[in-house]
């Protein structure tokens, strides 16, 4: 089974050094993804237009960018280059594994090239947190789960603790038109988010570097 | 540890025969073992065992049926591109009866396969291939004077486990398409019993091989899904592991064949893409294993959604995808084998403070946040349906 085979049959290059961003990028991202919104997503049946396009958290983190951004398709993390030691330079559709407090997201690394590299953002990496975001009703819900992204990002994690979620759950009123199912969905959501960590992340301690140092061995590189 | 249990393996000498059998070097065949062991999410030691189990095991019997298809499948394990993973099959398996490979013929083929049924009574793995037609008494398909509705119950009976693989065995696939003038039906149903199933036009040999290996190992089939799909392979999303996700995001698409942006490998969702909407692990084994990178978006075709019911052979093929929620992404294991991972704890935790902030803003998101299998509720909720539409006639 030769692992070399199963690569992209097309692979981007690697794309210029970054350039370190020196202010808040708040504002040049969501100038760049006002223009995405209005050129290719706006007409898209999946978007939620209760949503607008808004950078919110950015803050330093290991002299680099880290923050959420809303958009009428998505809610996810971003790190941005800060000339910190978070970001590095990978070809575009790349995933890597980056550690925080909370333990380590898998991001997406971009490189658009057509973008404007004084008012907006060729250059970031993302973590899907939601896409599409139709569960959302108003922008301050949207806020409010990127925030709580964030700030459980940054957290270092109460020991054994995984479902800080369930309790906010019974707070939650009945939706209109949804009955008493949010309630329901939402503990049984929490629920199984904690069971999922236990059941996937519990037994297998760091299999990751081992694994990957063994196929580096075994295959000779 | 375990690292250091496989290298011991290399000089093990039933290893080292099962490599010679199979035309590999230890190494290679260590290293497929240790890929497999990733592919399927088992921990560390279980690729040990796997290699152990391939050298040393006894076969399991495989009686092999097909009904209406094409043998496709069957071509996708043959042809397959990694020069040696259709010897694994054949290694890894007895295959006792089976059509298209059979020299025999007539009743000697028939005769062959009663002789393996009785030798291997609750041993055999019995491999469906093709839907079955049910339609009029299930006339519209016959092997040696039976129906296919008789020889699947027959041969089951006594099977240690079925495994339907391809999307006709699964659910009917494109027999079942409308108006379905056969009424072909997947396995399961025929049977009246959950089977594990392995959808795909055709499906990647690498998934049939390592639920194989599964069974010859543990002497169980891996973990499945509603649908029956092993878990490994059907958890994931086309869309969420996809090498053009990033393209979407950011809103490169694709317009039309051939375009500035076709020919720049942008995302291929407006040309009709069902990446989001169907689950498989093709963006990360490759579909089909049909090798040098290629599978259908890598080479600039839309994702076809063959392995989901509904989706392949259904939906047109530019017809526009349903975005299915993609939450949680980072629960469970990527099932990139080089790159596999369990889930951190710490991802977990995240998504479920997401869940409950955005639960007590008053928003759905919790309820589509824990759900880690949406196709399954998806399915569950079709399921209600039809059974209250039979019900109410």
């Amino acid at each position: 089974m030769n692992q070399r085979l199963r690569v992209p049959a097309f692979r981007p290059p690697l794309p210029p050094p970054a350039a370190a961003i020196a202010d808040d990028p708040s504002q040049r991202l969501e100038a760049m993804y006002r223009r995405i919104w209005a050129a290719g997503m706006c007409d898209l049946p999946f978007v939620n237009p209760a949503l607008a396009v808004e950078a919110l958290g950015f803050r330093r983190w290991q002299g680099d960018w880290v923050g959420a951004l809303i958009t009428p398709w998505f809610l996810n993390l971003f790190i941005l280059p800060g000339g910190g030691t978070l970001w590095s330079e990978l070809p575009s559709g790349e995933r890597c594994k980056v550690a925080f407090p909370v333990g380590t997201l898998e991001f997406i690394a971009d490189h658009d090239a057509a973008a404007d590299a004084e008012r907006e953002i060729p250059a970031y990496r993302y973590c899907p947190l939601f896409a599409p975001v139709g569960q959302f009703a108003t922008q301050d819900a949207a806020r409010g789960a990127a925030l709580a992204a964030l700030e459980v990002l940054l957290a270092p994690p109460p020991a054994g603790e995984s479902s800080a979620g369930a309790e906010a759950v019974p707070a939650l009123p009945a939706t209109p038109g949804e009955g008493a199912t949010p309630l329901a969905g939402g503990a049984i959501g929490a629920a199984s988010v904690a069971e999922a960590a236990g059941e996937r992340g519990g037994p297998e301690p760091r299999p990751d570097s081992s694994r990957r140092a063994f196929f580096r061995r075994v295959a000779g590189r | 540890m375990a690292d250091t249990s496989l290298l011991k393996l290399e000089e093990d000498e039933s290893i080292a025969a099962a490599s010679r059998r199979l035309g590999m070097s230890r190494r290679e065949f260590l290293q497929f073992c240790a890929a497999m062991s990733a592919t399927l999410g088992l921990p560390q030691g279980a690729e040990a065992a796997m290699a152990g189990a391939v050298a040393a095991k006894k076969r399991p019997s495989v009686i092999w049926l097909h009904f209406q298809e094409c043998t496709g499948c069957t071509e996708s394990i043959l042809r397959a591109e990694h020069p040696t993973l259709e010897k694994l099959i054949l290694d890894v398996i007895s295959l006792d009866y089976h059509e298209t490979l059979f020299a025999a013929a007539g009743h000697q083929v028939e005769a062959a396969r009663h002789a393996a049924m009785k030798a291997n009574k609750g041993q055999y793995l019995l491999v469906v291939e093709g839907a079955i037609p049910t339609r009029d008494g299930g006339i519209y398909c016959k092997i040696g004077g039976k129906t296919a509705i008789e020889l699947l119950n027959e041969c089951a009976a006594d099977a240690a486990a079925v495994i339907a693989i391809g999307s006709c065995a699964s659910w009917g696939g494109m027999p079942s398409t409308d108006p379905n003038p056969t009424g072909a039906t997947g396995v399961s149903k025929v049977l009246g019993k959950p089977v594990v199933t392995i959808p795909g036009c055709p499906p990647n040999p690498y998934n049939f091989l390592s639920t194989v290996v599964h069974f010859l190992t543990f002497g169980s089939l891996p973990p499945v899904d509603e649908l029956g799909r092993p878990k490994f392979a059907y958890s994931r999303l086309v869309h969420e592991n996809c090498e053009r996700r990033a393209h979407f995001d950011a809103g490169r698409f694709a317009m039309d064949f051939g375009d500035e942006g076709h020919r720049k490998g942008y995302c291929l969702y407006k040309l009709g893409c069902k990446g989001p909407e169907t689950y498989a692990n093709c963006p990360t084994v490759l579909f089909g294993d049909a090798g040098g990178g290629t599978w259908p978006v890598g080479c600039g075709h839309p994702c076809i959604g063959c392995t989901e019911e509904g989706v392949g052979f259904q939906k047109p093929i530019h017809m526009v995808a349903k975005l299915k929620n993609i939450e949680p992404p980072l629960q469970y294991p990527r099932i990139v084998e080089e790159k596999g991972t369990g889930a951190t704890l710490g991802s977990a935790a995240v998504l479920a403070a997401v869940a409950g902030a955005a639960a007590g803003a008053g928003a759905m998101v919790a309820k589509n946040l824990g759900l880690s299998h949406q196709a399954e509720e998806a399915e569950r909720e079709k399921e209600r349906a039809r059974s209250s539409e039979k019900a109410g006639v």
